[in-house]
């Protein structure tokens, strides 16, 4: 601990330790979890069943039953879950006033306790950052197996491999899956594992708030996975209304998970923003902060403030269907326009969730392999800002084409081609550091150039669709499916491989096989390429998206996707048998394989617990890479010359 | 003060008497890399280039644009492909040179070597910061301009009743339900056809509504979309150019069927489009 | 931080000095506040949205404006009563206002040292805000609309439905906090675990002023020619300037369908 050798005038009383260190807190773990959600599931679901008559029908003559069962099955997993990893003893404790002891949290954070760690409710954020890292993995896992079988049945038409209803399942799925996975895709392990070490912090602000946002998600997504099972959220990611009323229950899976999850990100992001402005090394002013840190922290912004528009918009729809009030029900009053618009709130927003710590963690990594200083930090700042303001004021560019506003088009269309400006920024830091460098191509740089190679197709084909005219083709045509999959998977995905490579070594202590992990790589980047550009093509055919079926005119194009996407899938599996490999068997990583500079690198490998034994002072600027520039030294002798003349 | 070394350049102070700005660009473009870079991004700008015209071609499959509205969105697509080029040319060029032509180390070890110090390069950043805000200003106005043009075009600001010439416009009142399309004509004793029959020439409104859940109206090579709301009534209108038959598609997932909630739209000339209509039931005509 | 009070107390958990971990928890407080208030404008921009749109004449409840539009909708309530009382809102607000004045009130005793009155205070503040739940159920329970009865009754349904989640917070934090500084662990020396709380409440009285506020302004929809639900009758009356009992009804700026030209009239 900190050398806190104060005289103290004031005493604060000591709290008494109560048995054995950790307390109540050493019965729980996942284990205990998983049973007591399952039986309280049980009881929930029975209590439902005894107390809503058989054969009740609500407004719309739907039967009652199926929807409260569920919604009651579902509301039990969720607490009981959390009761059973330790989630309300902290609380509890507050409140009888039993404050933890050093010892006590010394336990909570996994003090000599093996990898059991990993099952608790513990907070030591490089715990949560490693679960982090497989929860997203686990999540992405199940929403690519979808995308294959969604590829599979557009790629053989004539085979009609699902029934509607399944495909219209796998594509809601697919995408709010995929929006998960990718939202915690850097900000969760990179975030959680990273920033608290680079910025010279012990842990996080709030490490149980941290385990809470971790343990929450964990309880979210069975929530998800069981909405398959209960009829499927058959309506898009975006379950508009009122179409989603007319969904079976799987839909309150989708609510549910909505309605847990942005609580989640909610406290993570206040965790994340708290640790970054209060908890930075001495010394460590804001222009020797990594951009890295400003990335998260500008995502970590925006979901603060986007995503309650997210949760409120699901709560009140989950309130039409089980209370029978009338927000998205036109006939009774409610408004489709209302849900558009508090769903985009969030849906703008938190496009730049995914993407700001995914080209931030690139930013962080080129310097490095480019020996060089990052370019132009400022503009990198400047960026991050504005892309963190303009992001709230954008989000009406989906609503386009709903004529809900006509005239809101005009200054809608004019943020959103305004975005381009601080984007571009980020992207003249990428390529500014690229600029005379000299480049170590090792996979996490690789994977960068991947990045902005697809970064930039993405911006382009984002210009058409920022615009009114052009969007009044495209809305709602596979184009914007490409657009946005060159976005959140191109830059976000990608991003994500580049910083889980660069950040493997201090993670898991293994360097990530380049070898395996290159090969993944690749064959992912070719098969992506060739997905995502016949869909741009399908697109400017006229193929609208989420269809089953279509014209013999877009065979040609989907069948060269399906293709793709299998091939991404195997370049997918590869990088994931590199990370598996490496993992359990790989070369062990020195505390510094990559020679940064930067503190979190500076630590051993592994990282012990609080980090750091004496807490460190910062006195450079980050990135302080490279020799002077011959050029610029050639032409000062020369003008000094020119000046002596 | 942060801010100061935030944006604090790592460059020597410049001198007063700097070279005169010519020069500098000149001793620039003399650098080797420079040269190779430029004429890689013209390269590349040209391999890009026919894309202008391949968009195009990919979007003209099915006989549009089929409409004056069609073709200010093509013209649009066509130059925001072309002013986007030279930006993307650059950006692509700098990857490969970066790969190929300045130095590479592909050792497992850390490599020794370190590259110069560009902290920033204030020529550099203000043209950046130039180049891209005008493109974004050219976009702006641009898409202003061709909005304003095709507002004009559709729903507009003139109401369907004062519009110039001599003919009326044909009003059809577009209904959308799972997942069926409907249009009926109210200036035809509301004739109602589960085809979209529109008159060559003659602008048409639509008055665009749901009886269940959201829709989009999009009918394809006319250029026209808008959603279909329940509760809720949007107006768009085009004027078909060019007699053929089109498509109309459902743009916004609305259940089970959405993938089949298409019919198409026949542009007829002036004669045939009123013997469609009296076949259809609606004998007079407004 | 550390040179402000000289030698700081330390909090027994980190090691660090109490200042240290407060202005920390402090700043985490205000974050969620940010949290709590975008979901609470979510709720009154629902309200106000639906209010100016009032899609298919939905937005009263029956026994207002029953009209043919709303046949095919919800059965008319038995009581054929319309709005709710503006009163109960603002007399559960001020209630909820009594309970924020005794927290700080609570908050100042503890850091004068005095433990035993700020106890007393405490549990003052805890009997209103039960009181004030007990209150705030029973305006639930006697409004003269049900959850179905039209967009009206659902906007204030969930708005109220929040101020219980808020009001059982507000009485967990109360007992938590109360019972800490019984036992001293909220004290001179580390009094503000006291100060979040009265800050948090602080909040929860702004949201609670801001949902009287709505409830109690907009009433009558402004847009009493509203969009028939799945046809195209040609409208019979301009919009008129929106009438009678609400006391500002200026029509909303958001856009509603009776505002864009109408090609069919």
């Amino acid at each position: 601990m900190s050398s806190a050798t104060v005289v103290q005038q004031h005493s604060v009383p000591q709290p008494a330790q109560h048995g054995k260190p950790g307390g109540m807190i050493r019965h729980f773990n996942v284990v205990t979890a998983v049973i007591l959600g399952l039986v309280l599931a049980t009881i929930f679901g029975f209590l439902a069943n005894r107390l809503v008559p058989s054969g009740a029908t609500g407004a719309t003559f739907a039967p009652v039953l199926p929807d409260v069962g569920f919604l009651a099955i579902l509301i039990g997993w969720v607490l009981g879950f959390m009761i059973g990893i330790g989630a309300f003893i902290g609380p509890f404790r507050w409140l009888m006033g039993r404050d933890l002891t050093h010892a006590d949290a010394e336990y909570l954070a996994g003090k000599d306790m093996g990898v059991g760690r990993y099952f608790r409710y513990t907070t030591d954020h490089k715990v949560v950052g490693i679960q982090y890292l497989v929860g997203f993995m686990v999540i992405i896992g199940l929403g690519g197996l979808l995308a294959m079988l969604i590829r599979t049945e557009l790629g053989v038409t004539w085979a009609g491999v699902f029934s509607p209803d399944s495909y219209n399942t796998l594509i809601g799925t697919h995408g709010i899956a995929m929006i998960i996975a990718m939202i915690i895709a850097i900000s969760g392990p990179v975030g959680n594992f990273i920033v608290p070490i680079m910025i010279g912090a012990r842990d996080m602000a709030f490490p149980r708030l941290n385990a809470l946002s971790f343990w929450l998600l964990a309880a979210a997504v069975p929530c998800l996975v069981a909405s398959m099972f209960a009829g499927g959220i058959r309506d898009g990611w975006s379950v508009y209304q009122p179409l989603a009323s007319q969904s079976p229950p799987g839909m309150i899976g989708y609510q549910i998970t909505i309605i847990v999850f942005a609580i989640s990100t909610g406290i993570a992001s206040v965790n994340l923003m708290t640790t970054i402005l209060r908890m930075r090394a001495k010394g460590m002013t804001w222009a020797r902060t990594p951009v890295l840190v400003y990335g998260i922290f500008g995502a970590a912004l925006m979901g603060l403030y986007a995503f309650p528009f997210y949760q409120y918009s699901q709560i009140l729809a989950l309130s039409d269907r089980i209370f029978g009030t009338s927000f998205f029900n036109p006939v009774e009053g409610g408004s489709v326009w209302l849900y558009e618009n508090l769903f985009w709130l969030l849906g703008h927003p938190e496009v730049y969730v995914i993407l700001l710590p995914s080209i931030a963690v690139c930013l962080e990594l080129i310097p490095v392999f480019m020996r060089k200083p990052l370019f132009a930090m400022g503009f990198a700042i400047a960026g991050v800002v504005g892309v963190v303001i303009m992001s709230g004021l954008v989000w009406a560019h989906h609503m386009y084409m709903t004529g809900w506003a006509p005239f809101a088009n005009y200054p809608f269309m004019l943020s959103t081609e305004m975005i381009s400006i601080p984007v571009g920024f980020l992207v003249l830091v990428a390529i500014g550091t690229l600029w005379r460098g000299t480049a170590w191509t090792r996979l996490p740089l690789m994977a960068v150039y991947a990045v902005i190679f697809n970064k930039m197709i993405g911006g382009v084909t984002g210009i058409y669709l920022s615009d009114v005219p052009a969007d009044q083709f495209f809305h709602g045509s596979m184009f914007v499916v490409a657009h946005f999959h060159y976005m959140l998977m191109g830059a976000g995905l990608f991003g994500a491989m580049a910083g889980i490579a660069f950040y493997f070594p201090k993670m898991t202590g293994h360097i990530l096989d380049e070898r395996m992990g290159s090969i993944g790589l690749w064959t992912a980047f070719a098969g992506f390429q060739l997905t995502f550009g016949s869909m741009f093509v399908a697109g400017l055919q006229g193929q609208p998206r989420r269809v089953l079926q279509f014209d013999n005119l877009f065979n040609i194009s989907n069948w060269l996707s399906t293709i793709g996407a299998y091939t991404i899938g195997i370049g997918m599996l590869i990088f994931l048998a590199a990370i598996i490999f490496s993992w359990r068997n790989g070369k062990v990583a020195s505390g510094n394989p990559w020679a940064s500079k930067s503190l979190e690198w500076q630590t051993p490998t592994p990282v012990p617990l609080e980090n750091f034994t004496v807490l460190p002072v910062v006195t450079e600027r980050p990135y302080d890479y490279g020799v002077p520039d011959p050029y610029a030294t050639a032409q000062k002798t020369s003008s000094d010359k020119a000046g002596v003349q | 003060m942060a801010h100061q070394t935030l944006f604090d350049s790592d460059e020597p102070e410049a001198p007063t008497n700097r070279p005169a700005a010519t020069g500098r660009i000149r001793e620039w473009v003399s650098r080797p890399y420079a040269r190779a870079i430029l004429i890689l991004t013209v390269v590349i700008g040209f391999v890009l280039l026919p894309l202008a015209w391949l968009i195009l071609a990919a979007m003209n499959q099915t006989g549009a644009p089929a409409s004056p509205i069609m073709e200010e969105i093509e013209k649009t697509v066509f130059w925001f492909t072309i002013v986007s080029i030279p930006m993307t040319a650059f950006v692509f060029a700098v990857l490969v040179y970066s790969l190929l032509g300045w130095k590479r180390i592909s050792s497992d070890d850390p490599p020794m070597q370190e590259s110069p110090a560009i902290r920033t390069n204030r020529t550099g950043t203000i043209m950046w910061t130039v180049v891209s805000s005008v493109l974004a200003f050219f976009l702006v106005v641009w898409g202003m301009i061709e909005l304003a043009a095709i507002t004009a075009n559709s729903y507009g600001t003139i109401p369907a009743d004062q519009q110039p010439g001599d003919e009326q416009p044909l009003i059809v009142n577009v209904t959308g339900q799972q997942w069926v399309w409907t249009f009926e004509y109210p200036g035809y004793d509301g004739a109602t056809t589960p085809v979209l029959y529109l008159e060559k020439d003659r602008p048409v409104y639509f008055n665009v509504t749901s009886k269940d859940v959201i829709h989009n109206f999009w009918a394809v090579e006319l250029g026209v979309k808008i959603d279909a709301n329940p509760g809720a009534a949007t107006q768009t209108g085009v004027t078909p150019t060019k007699a053929g038959v089109f498509n109309v598609r459902c743009a916004e997932l609305c259940g089970l069927h959405h993938a089949y909630m298409e019919t198409t739209i026949e542009v007829l000339p002036k004669e045939v489009f009123a013997a469609a209509m009296r076949e259809m039931g609606g004998g007079k005509t407004s | 931080m550390s040179d402000t009070v000289n030698p700081a107390p330390v909090s027994p958990t980190t090691g660090e000095p109490v200042q240290v971990v407060a202005a920390r928890n402090r700043l985490g407080i205000y974050f969620l506040i940010v949290i709590d208030f975008m979901g609470t404008m979510a709720l009154i921009i629902s309200y106000a949205y639906l209010w100016s749109l009032n899609v298919n004449n939905g937005w009263a409840p029956p026994g207002s404006q029953f009209t043919a539009f709303m046949s095919n909708g919800p059965a008319p309530s038995a009581t054929g009563t319309s709005f709710a009382a503006d009163w109960p809102f603002w007399v559960i607000t001020f209630a909820v206002l009594v309970t924020c004045a005794l927290t700080w009130w609570s908050y100042r005793l503890t850091r004068r040292g005095d433990q035993a009155v700020a106890t007393a205070v405490g549990a003052a503040a805890i009997v209103v805000a039960i009181a004030t739940l007990v209150a705030q159920w029973w305006q639930i329970s006697t409004l003269p609309f049900g959850a179905a009865n039209g967009t009206y009754a659902s906007a204030v349904l969930i708005l109220l439905s929040g101020n219980i989640v808020h009001l059982l917070v507000v009485i967990f934090l109360l007992l938590g906090i109360t019972n800490r500084v019984r036992m001293g662990l909220i004290s001179r020396s580390n009094p503000w675990q006291s100060q979040f709380v009265s800050i948090w409440i602080t909040w929860i009285a702004i949201a609670f002023i801001l949902g009287a506020f709505v409830t109690s302004t907009m009433k009558v929809s402004p847009n009493d020619n509203p969009t028939r639900f799945g046809g195209f009758e040609p409208r019979t009356s301009q919009p008129s300037p929106a009438a009678s009992a609400s006391p500002s009804a200026s029509p909303s700026p958001s856009a509603s369908p009776s505002a864009s030209p109408s090609p069919s009239s």
